[in-house]
């Protein structure tokens, strides 16, 4: 190398000079021919060759520099010939001085001024091949100074790539490049393309992080789309930086869609990995329906008349757990049959009704398992198999629940004579054909689950945790009885309420307060506790609520939090009761003549009772004799109504309608005392013309979800309803016990919207006697022990 | 240097001030020896000898230098962009303490960027010492605590001793219920998220310190301020990045940083002897057998000495305080049971830091003295001492700008280290003999500029004229707005509007 570079400068000497007194390398010599014959031999020694310099900057561009590639070796050589010019430059320079003025100078000149020079040049080329590997300013993050360059939304934003005060960042302008022509004009497209996916494959596509979830999760499709292997990094960073449920769910939902890509680099096995995890956590996550961004995408590209992504079976996400749980799976499945099978009241509709199961595939079948939910047989693998064949003997109670579609009561334990009669007629709507009869309690299904597959699935940590469940309205008995309910099933409970000393917060794992519903921002600060708490599910037990809830719906979903809500219509017809009032006497459903002027008295039989024409339970309700009374009270100014008082047996009904209006249940229980208009005493009991006026009325309110009816069976045996509140009741508890679970049964409506949920039974007969109870807690809101609490 | 020459004591906060010592009879052992081998061996063959020994110094800071770079690039830009696993999951009491002396310029914005940390406001106590300031710094603290129910502010008395570690001591009394002691110096912006960084390292009970990312928010104040900027890249996104990667001994530095106050209270508190009380700190923590972590996603933006007076002061006080903990932890350390043979070496490396300058200069005097044929060539000499002495710094600032993805013209910045070399060769002996020679010194504080100051502004007031202007959400300053152009005031001080939202400023009018 030395001799080579010699070789170099005394060419370029002799050529520059135009003179031949300086010789070529002989050896490890060049000779100088001085004037007046004077002859220098001068050395070439190691010091005169840029070897080392150029080992080194190599060294370093390998190891500290290659990160950046391309750009690295372009500094690298840029460099690499920048310090040998300099060195040949060193070089000729001492020849030159060598010649002209002798050894001292040439010596001076190169082993002195030389090595500085050299130690110059050598810094210099460093400092060209740190320059050409660093970035661009268009792709830098920061500048000289340290000041925030980079374009990147804040969502994804990383501490500590530049300062940054807020409102400073700087736009950047993209600009047309040498390079871009390059690589769209000249170069053939296939190569172009290929270098850049290459290209792609390792860089964060920050303008991804600026869209809304329901574009982020069209861009991240997208870009799934491209292939895992091409904008790897992008998907990683959606995976590491979004916090939006719904796109993170898109997200693993495309990834396992693309399990059949080759795993080229490490970081496609760590996206592979993310949405293993993501889907293990949440089952069904990403498919349509888990999230309200997700579907309204989906619904506005098929509006658009895209093709929409392929669904997404639970094979298909979760292929590896499969694979490695399949004994257990199978024995959980085989466990759920026997169970479903020795059942005495299994029915089930003939094989070619069962849907087929491409049919069912947004359904989570575990989760129907863990929220003791009875389901379309179709759900569970195998099921076909396990059918018992022929029908229920004629007259036997499987015959009575098959033809009250399963909706009624229980001939199994109802334990009085007549209840068998009464549950044969009760007239509820016709057997839906696709749906089996609830054969068993899902509670016979989940013993065989829980002690069973539960504990293996555990034990190899592939069970998914009880969703948390946010409910509001913790202070009052049916959002106390919701939150137990929730809390007995193993779901963490966030409770809220606007009296920070509600009882049900005190019962739930985490509470929070919001303010009234009335309040204007009540949405606001109820987002604010979803935010921070991410509930799978929202029960709302207020009814004034629902409308605030509604509004703030599709922000609930995006925040992961599924809710079912009857429609802002339903739920005004039931809070407004004049409303109310008129729509019922206008489908001439049984109601209590109702008016709402001074002079209704005059027109309405007596004796009356008088109302605030908007409240709650029975606060304001006046019961009045005279319509003089009448009269006078309606003139207060408040905005009440009048009623006829009923006579007879007052009733609740507790009510639960499905997403697509089925009922479900319907639990008429009379409500045999009652104190501050909240049930005390009271005692489950089926009746069809109660069953068949409340569910009429429902209907006609096109109500959705839990509702309580109440009314009077008066005593010539008409059945009058009064009022109908959109929300579980107060009495609640009964109907729980009754065997009628219609809070599982709604969380379940409410996370897997898709799914057939079959009606439910309950237990004529059954008495509820409440009392008080009570939780203590101590200054600082520990618990503090119960001591009349019978401990085990 | 037969022991410690500091010693913590067990009431740290009131424990006297340095006593300091003199090793001039190791200055003069050291010359008596050099001169006795010119004598024997004659001056060229003894200077070879020790410029070989200077060389094979170099070849192992080269080789150090040289791997922390290289760990850097391979791994430091994954952890930045590394998935945060249960941040908000793990979060102890903690007391933020800021040490302040004569702040007025900066103290408002730390007090804002301190309450703006994103951690639970029931767990979390800050406390500012206002250390006998002498202009309005405890009159703006004041305010601030009047409005701000988690601020608690104490004031000390001149007089009151300790310096930075004194006043840290102090007012970590006022947080009795402290898990964690999170330090911050009063020029300091913490990231939001800085606390709960750190703290998540303390759920490993074998920690007893974390050590955040400083990073320079005023680079474009002045050219060495750039550099400086430079510099912290590389410090920490290189050095002590690597020093964590090969052998898992960050060292906590003394702002943006975490301690265990169950650790603090086991070793004494802050030493209030110590000038670098992160590094006696550090050095303890190590002897007490346990361990300090380094989260370089724990960031806080921290003002640069913009001049070259203001930066020659702070190295020097670097230098001496690091100096100082060699001469009195080198020997209990290379005894500890506690670290393996190489975590020994590489303490030892760290420790020496602040002495290799003092080799350079030597080196360099011994070329010079080359040049005028005094010295023979050294006795190992693999590499050319500029490469030595050069090249490792230089890979790892390279690598710095790299992983801090700065824009390539930064590159040329780089010269900017070649004078400030020169300068720390003499800054660092200057060090040296002072502390050799027993010079008295005490804690100086860095003086700040708050040029790099703005208002981060989130709320909106309407003038007037009916135009609009910005002020800081709750800022007691910005209580009234009456006019466009300066007025709003309070405590002094004036926002001034000068455009619009994003250009809103705040001056100071003290």
């Amino acid at each position: 190398m030395q001799a080579f570079e010699a070789h170099v400068v005394t060419a370029a000497v002799r050529t520059a000079l135009s003179t031949s007194r300086v010789s070529a390398v002989t050896a490890p010599r060049i000779l100088i021919f001085r004037p007046h014959g004077r002859l220098l031999s001068a050395t070439v020694t190691a010091s005169c060759s840029s070897l080392l310099s150029l080992l080194g900057l190599a060294a370093l561009s390998f190891a500290v520099l290659r990160r950046r590639g391309g750009h690295a070796l372009l500094g690298f050589v840029v460099a690499g010939f920048l310090v040998a010019l300099a060195n040949e430059a060193r070089m000729a320079a001492s020849l030159a001085l060598g010649l002209e003025y002798g050894k001292f100078w040439l010596v001076a000149f190169h082993d002195w001024a030389g090595t500085l020079w050299n130690f110059a040049a050598t810094l210099g080329g460093f400092l060209v091949m740190v320059y050409l590997s660093l970035p661009s300013a268009e792709r830098a993050e920061q500048n000289a100074t340290g000041r925030h360059t980079a374009h990147r939304p804040s969502s994804w934003a990383r501490p500590g790539l530049g300062y940054q005060a807020d409102g400073e960042e700087e736009q950047k302008q993209a600009r047309r490049t040498l390079a871009g022509l390059f690589y769209r004009r000249i170069l053939p497209k296939p190569i172009a393309r290929r270098m850049a996916r290459h290209r792609e494959a390792g860089r964060i596509d920050y303008r991804v992080g600026y869209m809304d979830p329901a574009q982020r999760v069209d861009a991240v499709r997208a870009l799934v789309a491209d292939g895992l292997a091409v904008h790897t990094a992008s998907l990683l960073a959606v995976a590491s930086y979004d916090e939006d449920p719904g796109v993170l769910d898109a997200l693993a939902a495309a990834v396992a869609s693309r399990q059949w890509e080759p795993v080229v680099t490490e970081k496609v096995a760590a996206i592979r990995l993310w949405a293993r995890a993501r889907l293990q956590c949440r089952p069904g996550a990403g498919q349509p329906g888990s999230s309200s961004a997700a579907a309204s995408h989906g619904a506005a590209r098929e509006e658009a008349g895209e093709a929409a992504p392929a669904p997404v079976t639970l094979e298909a996400v979760s292929i590896d757990v499969i694979q490695e749980e399949a004994p257990e799976l199978g024995s959980l499945l085989a466990g759920a049959e026997t169970s479903a099978t020795s059942s005495p009241q299994v029915t089930a509709p003939p094989a070619e009704d069962v849907p087929a199961r491409h049919e069912v595939v947004a359904e989570a079948p575990v989760l129907a398992e863990l929220y003791d939910l009875p389901m379309t047989r179709a759900e569970v693998p195998g099921h076909r198999a396990s059918r018992p064949t022929g029908d229920p003997e004629p007259g036997s109670a499987d015959d009575a629940v098959a033809r009250t579609g399963g909706m009624g009561a229980s001939t199994s334990t109802a334990g009085t004579p007549d209840v068998s009669v009464l549950t044969a007629e009760v007239p509820v709507s016709p057997p839906d054909e696709s749906i089996d009869a609830p054969e068993a309690r899902l509670r016979d299904i989940l013993g065989t689950f829980d002690e069973v597959a539960i504990a293996r699935m555990a034990e190899h940590g592939t069970v998914a945790p009880m969703p948390n469940v946010l409910v509001t309205g913790a202070g009052g008995p049916a959002g106390i009885a919701v939150i137990r309910r929730l809390s007995a099933l193993g779901h963490p409970v966030i409770a809220v309420d606007a009296d920070p000393g509600a009882t049900g917060l005190r019962l739930a794992a985490r509470h929070a307060v919001v303010p009234l519903a009335e309040d204007p921002s009540f949405p606001a600060a109820l987002l604010a506790v979803v935010a921070q708490h991410r509930p799978a599910a929202l029960i709302c037990t207020v009814a004034e609520e629902l409308p605030g809830i509604t509004d703030i719906a599709e922000q609930l979903a995006v925040l992961g939090c599924a809710t079912s809500l009857p429609s802002k219509e339903a739920v005004e017809r039931c809070l407004d009761k004049a409303r109310f009032a008129s729509l019922l006497a206008g489908r001439r459903m049984p109601h209590p003549p109702t008016g709402m002027f001074a002079d209704a008295a005059t027109s309405i039989p007596g004796p009356w009772i008088v109302k605030p024409r908007r409240g709650r339970g029975s606060r304001g309700v006046l019961a009045l004799d005279t319509a003089e009374e009448v009269a006078a009270v309606m003139r207060s100014g408040a905005d009440l109504i009048v009623q006829t008082r009923l006579t007879g047996h007052e009733f609740t009904a507790d009510v639960l309608i499905s997403n697509d209006g089925r009922p479900l249940a319907c639990v008429p229980r009379w409500r045999s005392e009652t104190k501050d208009g909240i049930s005390v005493k009271g005692v489950t009991f089926a009746s069809a013309p109660v069953t068949d006026a409340v569910l009429r009325t429902v209907a006609a309110l096109e109500l959705t979800g839990p509702s309580c009816v109440q009314g009077f069976v008066g005593f010539d045996g008409d059945v009058r309803i009064v009022e109908v509140n959109p929300r579980f009741s107060g009495g609640l508890p009964l109907t729980l016990a009754a065997g009628a679970d219609v809070v599982a049964t709604y969380l379940a409506e409410i996370l897997v919207p898709s799914v057939r949920v079959a009606p439910l039974t309950f237990r004529p007969g059954v008495h509820m006697a409440r009392y008080l109870a009570e939780v203590y807690t101590d200054a600082h809101g520990s618990e503090v022990g119960d001591p009349c609490l019978v401990r085990p | 240097m037969s022991s410690p020459e500091i010693l913590p004591t067990a009431d740290a906060g009131h424990a006297p001030p340095e006593r300091i010592k003199r090793h001039l009879g190791w200055l003069l052992l050291y010359a008596a020896v050099l001169a006795g081998a010119i004598h024997a061996f004659g001056a060229n063959r003894t200077l070879g000898v020790v410029g070989g020994l200077l060389n094979a110094i170099f070849l192992v800071y080269f080789i150090r230098h040289l791997g922390f770079a290289i760990a850097a690039a391979r791994w430091t830009s994954a952890d930045l962009h590394a998935a945060d696993v249960d941040l908000p999951g793990y979060a102890p009491n903690v007391a933020v303490l800021v040490a302040c002396k004569n702040e007025e310029l900066v103290v408002d914005n730390l007090v804002r960027s301190l309450l703006a940390l994103d951690y639970p406001s029931d767990r979390m106590t800050v406390v500012v010492v206002d250390d006998a300031s002498e202009d309005t710094t405890g009159a703006r603290l004041d305010a601030w605590s009047r409005t701000e129910e988690r601020l608690r502010v104490l004031h000390r008395n001149p007089g009151a001793g300790g310096g930075k570690s004194g006043a840290l001591n102090d007012g970590l009394r006022l947080a009795p219920d402290a898990e964690v002691a999170v330090i911050f110096d009063a020029d300091h912006e913490p990231h939001p998220s800085a606390i709960r960084r750190l703290v998540r390292h303390f759920r490993d009970e074998g920690v007893g310190a974390v050590m955040g990312r400083c990073i320079i928010r005023n680079g474009a104040e002045s050219s060495l301020a750039a550099t400086v900027f430079v510099d912290f890249l590389s410090g920490y996104l290189v050095n002590e990045y690597g020093r964590q990667a090969l052998f898992e001994l960050p060292a906590y530095g003394g702002a943006n940083c975490a301690v265990r106050v169950s650790t603090l209270a086991m070793l004494g508190g802050w030493n209030p002897a110590s000038v670098t009380e992160d590094t006696d700190l550090t050095l303890r923590i190590l002897l007490a057998g346990q361990r300090v972590r380094y989260d370089v996603t724990a960031v806080d933006y921290e003002e640069a000495a913009g001049d070259t007076r203001r930066f020659r002061r702070q190295r020097y006080r670097w230098a001496r305080g690091h100096q100082q903990c060699f001469r009195a932890y080198w020997r209990p350390l290379m005894a500890s049971p506690h670290l393996n043979v190489f975590e020994k070496l590489e303490t030892l490396l760290f420790l020496l830091v602040y002495h290799v300058p003092v080799f350079c200069g030597i080196g360099v005097l011994l070329t010079v003295l080359r040049a005028f044929h005094i010295g023979g060539l050294p006795f190992f000499d693999v590499l050319p001492l500029s490469m030595l002495l050069f090249i490792g710094p230089l890979a790892e600032l390279a690598v710095g700008l790299l992983q801090g993805r700065v824009q390539r013209r930064a590159a040329w910045s780089l010269l900017g280290f070649l004078p400030s070399f020169a300068l720390s060769i003499v800054n660092t002996t200057h060090a040296y003999l002072d502390g050799m020679l027993g010079r008295p010194y005490s804690w100086v504080k860095t003086a700040r500029t708050g040029a790099i100051s703005t208002v981060r502004s989130d709320e909106e007031f309407v003038l007037e004229d009916g135009s609009r202007t910005v002020a800081r959400h709750a800022d007691p300053i910005a209580e009234t707005v009456r006019a466009e152009g300066i007025e709003i005031r309070a405590g002094g001080v004036a926002v001034r509007r000068v455009g619009n939202r994003a250009e809103a400023e705040v001056t100071t009018t003290t």
